[in-house]
C-alpha cells in the first residue's frame, strides 16, 4: 500500500540577504493511513520548516522549497497551482500550533473560527450541531453555551482543544501537530494526547507529530525521525529506534535525560557543545563536532543512509553500535 | 540536622482585584514556606498555581497582601536601608527567557560589570578583571564577552544570566523556569553548572520547574502548589515517588509520561470552583473527595519523614506507590 504522505528529498532554503541558508537538506518521510510519525529535533534542527514546507508555507521572501517532492494520496502537492493547494490546505490538511493563541483570531467568536473550516454542512443549525459534537468529542464542557465565547475566554488547554476542533473539523487525512502540547500543563498534556491517539484510530488520519521530546514521541508515534541540522540522521519503529538506538546524537539525547541519572544531583551525562547554526554548517556530518566517536571522514562528507532491518541512520560508525 | 532558614514565607496571602472590576483573585492563600540555606527548594503546580506570584514575593518584587516574608529572620518590609541592601545583595534571581532579562544592545561583558557596579565592586579594572572569571565559572569563556545577546545561543544566554546572579555573591538563587526555553541536549549542561556552582559556593537555590523528572533530579525539597495554595511539602525524592496529596500523584502519573490511560481531570474538564478559599480547591478533580471537601479547608497536616499535606483523605503509604502505576 504506498502511504498516505510520501516527503522524497525535501530541501528548503531560508533566504538570508543575497544568498540562502539550507533548513532541511533532503529528507524523507512516509506516514501510512492510521499512523503516526514523530519529526524528532531540537531548536534549528529543520523539524518544523520540514512540516511547513509539505503545506507550501515557506514561500520568498521568507524562503523556499529547492528540491523534492510530497505526495499526499494521489497528489504531487509541490507541482499544484495555488488554487489546487488552497484546496488540499481546506479539506485535506490539519494543521495544530504550538501556542494556539496565535492561530486562533481574537476577534471572531469559537463557533465562527470552526465554522470557518466545517464547510461540509448544509445549514447553519447542522453546522452548529457537528461542531457542538466535535467540540463535546474533545473534552469541552458545555460546548453549545460556549459556542459564542471568544478566545481569551478559554485557558490554554481549552483553547488547544478549540484549535484542534478547526484542524479536525474539515476531516481531514494528514494532521499536522507541531510541538502541540509544549505551552501545557502535564496533566492537560496527556488529555490532549490521548485525544490525538483516539482522533486518530477513529478517523485512520496520518500523523506528523512534531516534538523535541522524546518522553512524548514514544508514547502517541509508531515511528520516528530524529532530525539534526537539517538532515534525518535516524528513522524507523519508535520502539526498536529508542531501545536500540544507533546514532550517536539519538543515543546522547537519551542519555542526558534526568531519569536516567544514577542518583538525585549528580552530574547529567549531557552533550557538550551546542547544535550547529544555520548559517554554520559543517561540512560532513553536522553532529560530528560535538560526538564522541566522530573521526576524520565524519566531517569530509555527510555520511550516507545505512539500514538496519526497518531503521535508517545516517552514521559511518552506526554498525560498531548498538 | 541543623537547617538554617534563609529566607522564608509565613501565612502568605496575595490578593488582586479581578479584571472583571469585582472581587478577588487569590493568587496565593496562606502559604508557609523555608527556604533552608544550602539546598534546593522545588516549586512545581500547573500555571496559575501561585508558584511565581510565590518567587515574586521572595525577591520582594511584590508585597503580600497578608503575612510576611522573612529574611534571617526579620520581615522585608521592616527592614532598615542597610539591611535591604544586605538582602538584595544576598538574594538572586535567573528567569525562564535569558533574552528577554539582558538588554539587547548591551555587551555581554557590560552585562556582567553593570551587576558587580550595582554591587559596587572594586573598580573599572578590578570589575573587568571580576567578570571575566564569572564568565569562565559559568562555562562561557572570557572570549565570548564581547558579543551580544543575539550572537548567542539560548544555553549560551543563560550562562550569562546566571553569570549576572553570581556577580553580587548570593546566597540564594530564585530560578525560575531557567530550563524551560532550552533544548534538551543543551539543558544538561546547565543542570550540570548548578549543581557544580552549589557544591562549589554552596548556594541555596529555589527552583520553579514544570519537569518533573528535572526537579526530583535537582531538589532537595519539594512543594508542590494548587490554585495558591501549598498542598504538599516534603523532600523531592519521597514526594515525587510515593506522593500523599491526590493531586501530587495526578501530577506525577501524567508527567511519567508511561501510558495515555492514566485518566487525571484537569482544569479544562471539570466545574470550576467559585471560591477558592472555602474549602479544598481540588475537590472536583479529585477521585477521593467527600463533603467535607467542599466547606472545610483542609490544614496542613504531618504525614511522615517531615511531610506535610493539605488533605482530608491523603494517599496512606500503601497507596502511594500504586497511585503512578498505570493500570494493566
Amino acid at each position: 500500500m504506498a502511504p498516505l504522505l510520501e516527503v522524497t528529498g525535501l530541501e528548503t532554503h531560508y533566504f538570508q540577504g543575497r544568498s540562502t541558508v539550507a533548513a532541511v537538506r533532503g529528507i524523507d518521510l512516509r506516514i501510512d493511513a492510521g499512523a503516526s510519525m514523530a519529526l524528532v529535533g531540537e531548536s534549528g534542527s529543520g523539524k518544523s520548516t520540514a512540516a511547513l514546507s509539505i503545506m507550501r508555507l515557506i514561500n520568498p521572501p521568507i524562503g523556499k522549497v529547492t528540491a523534492g517532492s510530497a505526495r499526499l494520496g494521489e497528489r504531487d502537492l509541490f507541482r499544484l497551482d495555488t488554487k489546487q493547494m488552497r484546496s488540499v490546505l481546506l479539506h485535506d490538511i490539519g494543521y495544530i500550533p504550538q501556542d494556539p493563541t496565535t492561530a486562533l483570531d481574537p476577534l471572531f467568536t469559537v463557533r465562527t473560527q470552526i465554522a470557518e473550516a466545517a464547510t461540509g454542512a448544509a445549514n447553519r443549525r447542522e453546522q452548529d450541531a457537528a461542531i457542538v459534537a466535535l467540540l463535546d468529542r474533545l473534552g469541552v464542557n458545555d460546548a453549545r453555551a460556549r459556542l459564542k465565547s471568544y478566545p481569551h475566554e478559554f485557558s490554554g488547554g481549552m483553547r488547544q482543544r478549540v484549535a484542534i476542533a478547526t484542524a479536525l473539523a474539515k476531516d481531514p487525512r494528514l494532521l499536522i501537530a507541531d510541538e502541540p502540547t509544549t505551552a501545557l500543563d502535564v496533566t492537560t498534556q496527556l488529555g490532549i494526547l490521548r485525544l490525538l491517539d483516539e482522533l486518530r484510530r477513529e478517523r485512520e488520519l496520518a500523523v506528523l507529530f512534531v516534538t523535541h521530546d522524546l518522553a512524548v514521541a514514544r508514547l502517541v508515534c509508531q515511528h520516528v525521525a530524529v532530525m539534526y541540522g537539517g538532515l534525518v540522521v535516524e528513522t524507523g519503529p519508535i520502539a526498536t529506534v529508542l531501545s536500540q538506538a544507533r546514532h550517536p546524537y539519538t543515543r546522547a539525547l537519551l542519555d542526558a535525560d534526568p531519569g536516567l541519572a544514577e542518583a538525585p544531583r549528580t552530574k547529567l551525562r549531557a552533550i557538550p557543545g551546542q547544535p550547529p547554526a544555520l548559517t554554520d554548517m559543517p561540512p560532513g556530518c553536522p553532529f560530528a563536532p560535538r560526538c564522541p566517536l566522530a573521526e576524520e571522514a565524519c566531517t569530509r562528507a555527510v555520511p550516507d543512509v545505512t539500514e538496519f532491518g526497518a531503521v535508517q541512520v545516517r552514521c559511518i560508525k552506526a554498525g560498531e553500535a548498538a | 540536622m541543623t537547617s538554617e532558614v534563609v529566607l522564608e514565607a509565613r501565612s502568605v496571602t496575595k490578593t488582586y482585584p479581578a479584571r472583571s472590576g469585582s472581587g478577588e483573585v487569590h493568587a496565593l492563600i496562606d502559604v508557609d514556606l523555608a527556604v533552608v540555606k544550602g539546598r534546593t527548594l522545588g516549586l512545581v503546580g500547573e500555571s496559575g498555581s501561585g508558584k511565581t506570584t510565590l518567587t515574586r514575593m521572595l525577591l520582594d518584587l511584590e508585597r503580600p497582601t497578608a503575612g510576611e516574608v522573612l529574611f534571617e529572620g526579620a520581615d522585608l518590609h521592616r527592614l532598615g536601608v542597610a539591611e535591604v541592601r544586605r538582602y538584595r545583595h544576598l538574594v538572586g534571581a535567573v528567569f525562564q527567557n535569558p533574552y528577554s532579562s539582558l538588554d539587547p544592545r548591551m555587551r555581554i561583558w557590560d552585562a556582567v560589570t553593570e551587576q558587580l557596579a550595582i554591587e559596587g565592586t572594586g573598580n573599572k579594572k578590578q570589575r573587568k578583571a571580576r567578570a571575566g572569571e564569572l564568565l569562565e565559572i559559568v562555562g562561557l569563556g572570557a572570549a565570548r564577552g564581547d558579543r551580544f545577546p543575539h550572537q548567542l545561543s539560548g544555553g549560551q544566554r543563560q550562562r550569562v544570566a546566571i553569570a549576572r546572579a553570581l556577580a553580587q555573591d548570593p546566597e540564594v538563587i530564585i530560578l525560575d523556569e531557567p530550563l524551560s526555553a532550552l533544548d534538551v541536549s543543551v539543558s544538561a549542561q546547565i543542570v550540570n553548572l548548578l549543581l557544580q556552582l552549589q557544591e562549589d559556593l554552596g548556594v541555596t537555590y529555589v527552583f520553579v520547574g514544570h519537569d518533573l523528572r528535572l526537579v526530583k533530579h535537582l531538589c532537595h525539597d519539594l512543594a508542590v502548589m494548587y490554585h495558591g495554595r501549598l498542598v504538599e511539602l516534603g523532600e523531592a525524592h519521597d514526594v515525587l515517588t510515593a506522593p500523599a496529596h491526590p493531586y501530587t500523584a495526578a501530577l506525577v502519573a501524567a508527567s511519567e509520561l508511561t501510558s495515555l490511560e492514566i485518566t487525571a481531570e484537569d482544569d479544562d474538564t471539570t466545574e470550576a470552583i467559585a471560591d477558592v478559599t472555602v474549602g479544598c480547591a481540588y475537590r472536583n478533580r479529585c477521585p477521593r473527595a467527600e463533603e467535607q471537601c467542599a466547606t472545610i479547608t483542609p490544614p496542613p497536616i504531618p504525614a511522615g519523614d517531615g511531610r506535610s499535606v493539605r488533605c482530608h483523605f491523603p494517599l496512606r503509604a500503601h497507596e502511594r506507590e500504586d497511585a503512578l502505576t498505570p493500570p494493566p
